[in-house]
């Protein structure tokens, strides 16, 4: 699962009071805040949702504070969790300390005493998460493939590749995940005026909002704590080439702001910093999520949007240039068999079919890795629809035979649901149906967006 | 939204009026919009912890909204007494974020809680940097990280003096977001530096100055 960019708290007391209050008092600190009445219901709850910090009431009907945090270790090994207790019930929470809570708190508490600790929390999350971030990219640094396809879409795509790459115009590229916005993006840079200059490449969703201000903007050294040297941003670096801002949807309002501005003016200062920097670099930006929907909820500025709209390509989904399948599935066939050493030269017609016949939610990523994974396993020179379990239509293999409708159902949500990235809009519509409908199924099935 | 848009200032239980005067003064310059000291209101005994010897301010604000009738676009409450919720040993104000009404407590600004007397101009300064905090939150801003920001979280007296009197400019920007989408015209969009109302200046001087 990706990390949470926002940190989500859930706080557990049987006193109304105590949880409105403590609630509403995070919430304006910015963070995400669920709130359970006793144990079992957050019990429940931590089955729906990732939380990063839990505050729990030591004293509660149903099941105690202790009780639920044994069963928290063993489920949510990872959340961080303070004990609430009250004065005069030290004992609870040295058990608690024991028990592997992370600290506790004596109700009530004075306000300093409770920022310190959430904040203490928020660092060592945000640290956890940043370490899985940095190990995602360098898997993902190593991946290069090209752009291909002869379907009308796509020969009408490269054409707009070729007209916007002549310009310095900014473009908003937006397609689903895996669908290979990066290298329509990194196309454009290579046929333009500028393709002798760097192409540089962020992934905005990836960081944290203060690590995503400091890789895009640089940081002086000492401009806070882990600053040792001084480093220089992407703008930067992108001086005389191309900014490449990928899943742009997903910054916060406050580096929308600070975007804006940059791409107004070109200048910018690294964090720390007091000089005002120029770079001339040209934009292009990509996201799978629905901008529109997000200027509609607020969540993205709507200056920023037309800002970076400027040209819109849009890339389309595997399922929808099918007959590009077997032009692709050839490809990675030749890329894997030649990196794995192994002389598989074909695909067998009815795996071709089965291929094609597939849905593919997580589009050319997802038939990237399905052929790496049948090049793997085929011990023979062709590939053969059993070494595509996962794509078989249902009845036609016998272990989703067994499956009932509910099951498949929940799978095929999970699958969809995990390919988009949580995205609720874009899974809902992938699914044609509507976005309540999909949080109902995904209650009921126990499902993380 | 017309462009009279106003603040209410409401004093809850005995409040100096000149402390009121000059909250409505600064509250008025800092925000661009006309701030209205309106009827003061008796704190009502339900909201008041026994053992405590403190005022639940989140009750506090739910009886700002049911007294108040002038049409004003926020209410700011100001009480001399402590203010609480049960989760936290005190709270200097508190506010409901997105919503209309925000209360303040001149209790721990002006010393009672520490014993120590700050002169009047800190009492004022600190008053005011509550103020403007919690009304930032009814004009939708949350708690801000950005150095020295107003809307910044500070839960000392120490801490809340180092703050500025400034909203730091991404919430400057949001708040006047806030207002566009409103079609709230306030007399100008830049929230930072006000000078503090002069304090040797008495009331009817500054009355006969708005008269000239």
């Amino acid at each position: 699962m990706l990390p949470h960019k926002k940190i989500r708290i859930l706080v557990v007391d049987d006193e109304p009071s105590i949880r409105e209050s403590l609630s509403g008092w995070l919430r304006q600190d910015g963070f995400e805040v669920d709130t359970a009445a006793d144990g079992v219901a957050a019990l429940a709850m931590t089955k729906e949702n990732h939380y990063d910090i839990m505050l729990i009431d030591v004293k509660m009907p149903e099941m105690d504070g202790l009780t639920l945090l044994k069963k928290l270790k063993e489920t949510e090994p990872e959340a961080a969790v303070v004990m609430m207790t009250a004065h005069g019930a030290i004992q609870d929470a040295v058990d608690a300390m024991r028990l592997g809570a992370y600290d506790y708190l004596l109700k009530p508490f004075d306000l300093e005493e409770l920022s310190l600790t959430v904040d203490k929390l928020v660092r060592l999350q945000t640290l956890a998460m940043e370490n899985l971030i940095l190990k995602d990219r360098m898997a993902t640094m190593t991946r290069f493939e090209n752009l291909i396809g002869q379907s009308p879409p796509m020969l009408a795509l490269f054409e707009a590749i070729v007209d916007v790459a002549q310009t310095d115009a900014t473009v908003l590229i937006t397609g689903e995940t895996g669908t290979g916005k990066e290298l329509v993006a990194r196309a454009i840079h290579a046929q333009s005026p500028r393709c002798y200059g760097p192409f540089i490449a962020i992934n905005c969703g990836a960081f944290t909002e203060h690590l995503l201000e400091s890789e895009l903007f640089g940081h002086e050294k000492g401009a806070f704590t882990d600053a040792k040297f001084a480093k220089k941003g992407r703008l930067e670096m992108a001086d005389a080439g191309t900014l490449f801002l990928d899943e742009i949807g997903d910054i916060s309002m406050k580096m929308q702001i600070d975007l804006l501005r940059v791409l107004e003016t070109h200048e910018f200062s690294r964090v720390g910093g007091t000089v005002t920097l120029h770079s001339d670099f040209r934009v292009i930006a990509a996201t799978n999520r629905d901008l529109k929907e997000a200027i509609a909820q607020k969540t993205f500025r709507q200056d920023l949007y037309y800002r970076l709209n400027v040209v819109h390509l849009h890339v389309p989904p595997l399922r929808e240039r099918v007959e590009d399948i077997p032009l692709l599935a050839h490809h990675f066939l030749r890329r894997f068999a030649t990196e794995t050493n192994k002389k598989i030269d074909s695909i067998h017609p009815d795996a071709l079919e089965a291929l094609k016949r597939y849905g593919w939610p997580g589009n050319v990523r997802e038939l990237e890795n399905a052929i790496e994974r049948a090049v793997v396993v085929q011990k023979g020179r062709q590939i053969k629809v059993d070494d595509l379990p996962f794509i078989t239509q249902p009845g036609q293999e016998p272990a989703a035979a067994k499956l009932t409708l509910e099951e498949m159902e929940r799978q095929h949500i999970a699958r969809i649901l995990a390919a988009q990235g949580g995205n609720i809009s874009t899974t809902a519509k992938i699914l044609g149906i509507n976005r309540t409908t999909l949080y109902h199924k995904i209650k009921k099935y126990g499902l993380s967006p | 939204m017309s462009q009279r848009a106003f603040l209410g200032l409401v004093a809850l239980g005995p409040v100096d009026p000149e402390i009121l005067r000059r909250l409505r003064i600064a509250l008025t310059k800092f925000f661009g919009l006309r701030a209205k000291v309106l009827r003061p209101q008796p704190l009502p005994e339900q909201t008041r912890h026994i053992v405590r010897q403190q005022y639940h301010s989140t009750q506090l604000l739910e009886y700002l909204l049911a007294t108040n009738t002038s049409g004003a676009l926020r209410v700011l409450g100001v009480t001399a007494v402590d203010l609480y919720i049960p989760i936290l040993t005190f709270v200097f104000g508190e506010a409901q974020l997105n919503g209309q009404a925000a209360v303040i407590s001149l209790y721990r600004p002006r010393g009672d809680a520490d014993g120590t007397s700050p002169p009047q101009a800190v009492v004022l300064r600190r008053l005011l940097k509550l103020g403007i905090h919690e009304l930032g939150h009814t004009f939708g801003l949350g708690h801000c990280r950005e150095e020295g920001c107003l809307m910044g979280f500070a839960p000392t007296l120490e801490k809340l003096d180092h703050k500025n009197l400034a909203f730091c400019k991404y919430c400057q920007v949001l708040l006047a977001d806030f207002f566009l989408e409103r079609h709230i015209s306030p007399h100008f969009k830049k929230y930072e530096g006000i000078l503090l109302p002069d304090a040797a200046i008495p009331a009817r001087e500054s009355a006969r100055k708005r008269r000239r």
